[in-house]
């Protein structure tokens, strides 16, 4: 019973047939209204989500600890000797 | 009317080879590959013909009547000329119909013309489908009785596409959707100001609709249960010769009401085989199925009003329509407004009045307001009647009077209190 097909289908094309259009006009411009409302509050929900979530600030609220001069300096020279060494061992 | 109501068992048996659908249509669809439509296919060219040279020979019969009875509305002189447009005789001559510069600029001449194709459409012999009447409706879906479409569609009968097909079918089922329009819990008409229903007709309605649906918000259940509905269909004619199964389609609107159709009037009961209106001192009733039963009365309803044959009248059971009855038609103006008129006002029951257009009922419902103004309440202002024939017919005694049954519906009512002078 609830898998015959409908008689307002087009047993051909499957399309709506025009009695089923008329029968459906006077909800036509309601139904539209609510499915833009529908779309709105769902398309609003997801674009302030995407927002909110793709924003490059992680870690942004991790303090970094002050660093003493002479040690910065001590891993420059660290850092410079390692490129190098790299750079020796590649030729 | 008659012609094209095919036999229930013809019109049962096609719903059984239900259509398969296949995914290549939808496809062929799509590219554009759409077959010619078949020749049976009404549509308003292939439909029209002019009457004189009408391939069926009723319709050719009928424009001889036109000619002979009416008369050109520019000369006066008898109707020798079918106007080019709708394929009927209007005028005297083409001079005669070039001059009606009034009937040129209004609508008539494309009223007309589907006046002209339904009737050929109804003599084309093509398939009938849309007669395939659904039955019972299920408990989970609702009926909707905003407009014809509304109605087909929730009820599920057969999707009627074309114009063609809707005139077919409404002229007959005008007469049974109306009074359930009327009567069901999601009528089309509202109370005042929104709608044409006065606070009296609510009244009315509502205790109509207490014994239709018993089970709404009741505390106590009514005795009422076991009485059947009583509409009683004054001045009955084409309605009272509709088949079992289009009354039918009433009760199925109601499904847990007995429903008792009293068909009223000289006119009420036609013998096919001896072909006259057979006249019978006693009722004759026919029952349709264990819901369903008609009972014609042959004779003029204040006869059996005297007799008390009706006798008592409930308010919450009964309820009359008069069908187009014609209370001020300078024919029938005599047989309605004496002793019928005050029959029916004594009832103290609903009464629902249909018109063939909106001066029609409103010459009907003037009429009787006049005389009997003091004693009555209006219950339904005239409304342009949502269930009303779509299929448009014309006078043969002027062809350019056009109408549809049922188009316009009042109702009234006899005051249930005494009326005090102050």
């Amino acid at each position: 019973m609830a898998f015959e097909p409908s008689r307002y289908q087009d047993p051909r094309t499957w399309k709506m047939t025009p009695a089923m259009i008329r029968a459906r006009r006077p909800f036509f411009k309601k139904n539209l209204l609510g499915l833009g409302i529908l779309v709105s509050v769902t398309g609003g929900i997801y674009v302030y989500t995407h927002r909110f979530l793709n924003r490059d600030n992680d870690f942004a609220d991790v303090p970094i600890p002050p660093i003493d001069p002479k040690e910065l300096e001590q891993l420059k020279k660290e850092y410079e000797q390692h490129k190098r060494d790299v750079a020796a061992r590649d030729e | 009317m008659q012609r094209c109501i095919l036999s229930r068992n013809t019109v049962r048996s096609c719903q059984h080879n239900v259509q398969k659908r296949h995914i290549m249509g939808f496809v062929r669809n799509a590219l554009g590959l759409d077959p010619p439509p078949s020749p049976d296919e009404p549509t308003p060219e292939n439909r029209f013909h002019p009457w004189d040279q009408s391939p069926s020979p009723d319709l050719r019969e009928r424009a001889a009547t036109i000619r002979a009875l009416a008369k050109c509305p520019v000369t006066g002189r008898e109707i020798n000329y079918t106007c080019p447009k709708s394929g009927i005789p209007t005028h005297y001559s083409r001079e005669a119909w070039e001059n009606d510069l009034e009937y040129q600029q209004s609508k008539r001449p494309e009223i007309l013309k589907k006046v002209n194709i339904y009737e050929h459409d109804l003599r084309s012999g093509r398939p009938f489908p849309e007669f395939d009447f659904p039955l019972d409706q299920d408990f989970d879906r609702m009926v909707n009785l905003t407009n014809w479409d509304l109605f087909f569609y929730t009820r599920g009968f057969y999707s009627m596409d074309t114009e063609f097909q809707l005139a077919a079918v409404t002229k007959m089922l005008s007469y049974p959707v109306t009074i359930g329009s009327v009567l069901h819990q999601f009528s089309p008409y509202s109370l005042n100001p929104k709608g044409p229903v006065t606070l009296e007709g609510l009244k009315s309605l509502a205790a109509l609709r207490y014994t239709l649906y018993p089970e709404q918000n009741r505390r106590v259940t009514s005795i009422t249960k076991n009485s059947p509905l009583r509409i009683f269909i004054l001045g009955a004619r084409a309605e009272a010769q509709l088949p079992g199964h289009v009354w039918k389609q009433l009760q199925f609107m109601f499904p847990e009401t007995n429903i008792e159709l009293h068909f009223v009037g000289p006119e009420s009961y036609y013998d096919r085989n001896k072909r006259e209106y057979v006249h019978s001192s006693s009722p004759i009733v026919r029952r349709v199925d264990e819901t369903l039963s008609f009972v014609y009365h042959t004779d003029y309803f204040h006869v059996f009003h005297e007799a008390q044959d009706f006798f008592p009248y409930d308010p919450y059971t009964d309820i009359f329509f008069c069908f187009h009855p014609g209370f001020a038609a300078p024919e029938s103006r005599e047989n309605w407004m004496g002793k019928t008129m005050e029959a029916l006002l004594e009832t103290k029951c609903a009464v629902f009045t249909t018109g063939f257009n909106e001066l029609d009922l409103r010459r009907d419902v003037g009429t009787v307001v006049g005389k009997h103004g003091k004693e009555l309440d209006m219950l339904m202002e005239p409304v342009h009647n949502a269930f009303g024939s779509t299929k448009w017919e014309l006078n043969d005694m002027n062809p350019q009077e056009v109408y549809q049954f049922n188009m316009f519906i009042a109702g009234f009512r006899g005051k249930r209190y005494h009326a005090i002078e102050v």
